[in-house]
């Protein structure tokens, strides 16, 4: 109950940082995706399975702050935290040496298959209703996006993987299960 | 071969996509707005805190950032003052000569409307961006519709959706956005829209109308409680719509929607 309180209340600060917070920093188009670049850090960690619920509660939030249909951002989330645990279960257990260029290489094609996703949602959408309910971008500024994920990528990684770290012992549980690369 | 293709993880992940697939396309706001509007109130103070702690940690980045141009700024200062001084004289002429334009346009002077002012908490994420976030609702007396307002009377948009404890403002850049506006100079009328997040046209202007570059855009204050006299921006560039039928007009507006802070709701005018 406590381990499933804390996650809440991350994704809660992580949208709410993401839509109030960041917003302040960065151009709209290079707003770093603060939710994203947790679910990637999760899937990474703890896999598709243990991620499906964190990915859907992340999505959900994300579409009522932002003023999206509800599911667009859900689908988008999990869809990556799939990929990601596809890749991560082939190249982070063969490829331990390049553990870092790895992740960062999952950060890039989760921003690349986000921005995909919110893409063809919109031209669906502004096709079906003939109007547009959000207008994502796809161009030059993904690349700024991207860069931003990352340096977001590194400065959350270890504080999350602290708190995984002291819910799995408030939890009782063996820290080696279910993780795709240890120290 | 299908049955190794159709592992529990694919199945779970098919079936998320189809249930949320089935939301998008049936229903993309209404079902939800109940919940977006309970989530909203509770996510009220947590988004103000984070947007007012932002907004000081920028003030104070930006402070330490100007410090090694504080002695050009004072040079820069000095000289500007000088011309300020020469400047008041001149602007007390024009403050006659536009309470005597007001007058003759019926223009309400910003004094006489019921102001709310609210900060702003949130923002679109999207490029450019079509709507904010602010932080009086409902309970302030916040309806659907009212204009909003930026200090110098200038139109930024109107409120769509209401809240307890906030409300959504469409913006002028928004596809959804329509507003009845005159060009002051030459008095020719049209309808200012949203060009998706990119900008603001003066569209459904006739052909005999004539515009210039550089006139002022006000709205008109026809057909919707939006007020008459409010600045909404100078012509940029004028040009046919695909039809022909009519002049379009693209409408640079004064203030940077990206950077609004505090906005003013006009509930009536006094």
């Amino acid at each position: 109950m406590f381990n499933k309180a804390v996650i809440f209340s991350l994704i809660f600060i992580a949208v709410i940082l993401q839509s109030s917070f960041l917003p302040i920093f960065f151009p709209p188009e290079t707003i770093p995706d603060l939710a994203l670049i947790l679910i990637i850090i999760w899937t990474i960690r703890n896999g598709f399975e243990k991620t499906v619920g964190r990915s859907i509660l992340a999505g959900f939030m994300l579409d009522l702050v932002y003023f999206w249909p509800v599911g667009i951002s859900i689908i988008t989330f999990v869809t990556i935290s799939f990929i990601t645990s596809f890749l991560a279960k082939r190249f982070l257990i063969s490829q331990r040496s390049w553990r870092l260029f790895i992740i960062v290489c999952f950060v890039v094609l989760g921003t690349l298959i986000n921005q995909t996703i919110l893409v063809v949602f919109a031209k669906i959408l502004t096709y079906l209703k003939e109007e547009t309910l959000f207008s994502p971008f796809f161009g030059i500024s993904s690349f700024f996006k991207i860069v931003s994920n990352i340096v977001l990528l590194f400065i959350i990684y270890l504080p999350i993987k602290k708190i995984e770290s002291f819910l799995d012992m408030y939890t009782q549980k063996a820290p080696q299960q279910g993780r795709f690369f240890q120290r | 071969m299908s049955q190794k293709l159709l592992t529990p993880r694919l199945i779970k992940l098919l079936a998320t996509i189809s249930v949320c697939a089935f939301f998008v396309f049936l229903n993309p706001k209404g079902l939800f707005n109940p919940v977006r509007g309970f989530f909203w109130t509770v996510a009220y103070p947590f988004s103000k805190v984070s947007y007012i702690l932002g907004e000081k940690m920028g003030e104070t980045g930006d402070f330490l950032k100007s410090i090694s141009d504080l002695k050009r700024e004072n040079e820069r200062l000095f000289k500007e003052n000088i011309n300020l001084v020469s400047e008041i004289s001149k602007l007390k002429e024009e403050e006659k000569e536009n309470e005597k334009l007001r007058e003759q346009l019926g223009l309400i002077p910003k004094e006489k409307y019921a102001l709310e002012s609210s900060l702003v908490i949130g923002q679109d994420p999207q490029k450019l961006g079509s709507w904010i976030m602010i932080d009086k609702g409902s309970f302030q007396g916040i309806a659907a519709d009212m204009p909003v307002i930026v200090s110098d009377g200038i139109l930024i948009g109107k409120i769509e959706e209401v809240y307890l404890h906030s409300a959504k403002v469409a913006l002028l850049t928004a596809s959804s956005s329509s507003i009845n506006a005159l060009d002051v100079e030459t008095s020719a009328k049209g309808i200012i829209r949203g060009e998706y997040g990119l900008g603001i046209i003066l569209d459904m202007v006739a052909q005999n109308d004539a515009l210039n570059k550089g006139d002022t855009v006000v709205t008109s204050g026809l057909g919707s409680n939006v007020p008459k006299g409010l600045y909404i921006g100078a012509v940029e560039e004028i040009k046919s719509s695909p039809d022909r039928l009519f002049q379009q007009a693209l409408v640079i507006p004064r203030v940077k929607y990206s950077k609004l802070d505090m906005v003013f709701v006009i509930k009536n005018t006094k």
